[in-house]
């Protein structure tokens, strides 16, 4: 999810990054060390709608509807008449977008630790995002490139040196 | 985020002071030429402001609270078991200059924030402190038998546009191919390999 970046260019790189980082989790599945990457069930409350309505069902056929512009979103709408932005229609995010009603009934199923529904509706929320991006652990990962760096670093300074 | 590796529990031995620091672009191209290269990615974020002169590059301050990602929480029903991430950007809770979030983070849950243009505060004031409590305990920590373990105030580097192109000035000049990328605000985990391919595209081409 884009935050406070509005560049067109944004998608692009998004997915570019989702797909690396979606690699990596998948391969630490399979090690038991703490995890840089961990997918992690994710909620926007909103105090209103928007998201695609009914009417919207009926009056828009849904590949104009979700079409998307080259380049179009940066977190904004994602091109065609979906006021959702683009990101949301990659299936890896598995987005939906939910009354508090609705997402009550989910956590039956999902048990996330969250806020009661009575809290969130008595706040005056009443739908909500649920999506599943993955969360870099930042520190842990940054560590983990300026090792790299440090390693790649020495490796051309030692070539530079045997060269000359 | 240096600060953060410091104190991170799973990171040991590493020396983040190392490594140069440059007051200029000149200083840079200069220590790239020392070293053999033959090309120059410019990420520095918002050190871009000064490094390059970039009028257009503001700081977004954020501040954060840390809490261990087994701290108490405040989970009526017992069968709960999975940590959430939860942003409201609305009213009563959070507003988009005030947000109130809570991610879970490997071994801490970062709770936020605010976002601010131009304010170079480097420090949380206590009202802030109280504020991102409040948002803790909104969002399912129990603050009151939890503390946060340490807090931290940071710079978004914000741009109308993110400067994503080789700096034809420089590179004619210093005969090293440069390429700038920063000014992606709040998004740089959300596109940073995207953001690197992108730089060595351009590089390449």
């Amino acid at each position: 999810m884009p935050y406070k970046c509005t560049d067109k260019r944004i998608d692009k790189w998004s997915k570019d990054t989702l797909d690396e980082l979606m690699q990596i989790s998948t391969l630490e599945k399979k090690e038991k060390n703490e995890p840089l990457v961990e997918i992690v069930p994710t909620l926007y409350l909103t105090k209103s709608h928007k998201g695609p309505t009914v009417e919207d069902f009926k009056n828009f056929d849904a590949k104009d509807y979700f079409q998307q512009e080259a380049g179009g979103g940066g977190g904004g709408g994602g091109g065609g008449k979906s006021p959702l932005p683009a990101w949301t229609q990659d299936s890896r995010l598995a987005f939906q977008h939910l009354t508090i009603d609705m997402l009550g009934w989910q956590n039956q199923v999902l048990k996330l630790k969250i806020p009661s529904i009575d809290v969130m509706k008595d706040a005056g929320y009443t739908h909500a995002w649920l999506f599943r991006p993955p969360i870099v652990d930042a520190p842990r990962m940054l560590m983990v490139s300026f090792v790299e760096y440090l390693f790649i670093s020495l490796k051309t300074k030692l070539m530079n040196r045997l060269l000359t | 985020m240096l600060n953060e590796i410091k104190r991170h529990p799973l990171v040991t031995n590493v020396n983040v002071e190392m490594g140069n620091g440059y007051q200029s672009i000149d200083e840079m191209i200069q220590d790239a030429h020392d070293n053999g290269c033959d090309a120059l990615a410019n990420c520095t974020g918002l050190g871009s402001a000064k490094l390059c002169k970039d009028e257009n590059l503001i700081g977004g301050r954020g501040v954060l609270l840390h809490y261990e990602r087994n701290c108490d929480r405040k989970i009526d029903d017992e069968s709960m078991e999975h940590d959430a991430a939860i942003l409201v950007e609305d009213a009563p809770w959070g507003s988009s200059t005030d947000p109130a979030y809570v991610i879970p983070r490997g071994n801490v849950f970062v709770v936020g924030g605010t976002y601010y243009e131009n304010n170079t505060e480097t420090k949380l004031s206590e009202n802030e402190r109280k504020r991102l409590v409040e948002n803790a305990d909104l969002l399912g920590i129990d603050t009151s038998i939890t503390s946060p373990v340490s807090e931290w105030a940071g710079f978004r580097p914000v741009r109308q546009t993110v400067r994503m192109e080789i700096d034809e000035k420089f590179s004619s000049e210093s005969k090293l191919r440069i390429v700038h990328s920063y000014g992606h605000g709040g998004s740089g985990w959300t596109t940073y390999v995207g953001a690197a391919k992108e730089v060595a595209e351009l590089l390449c081409s």
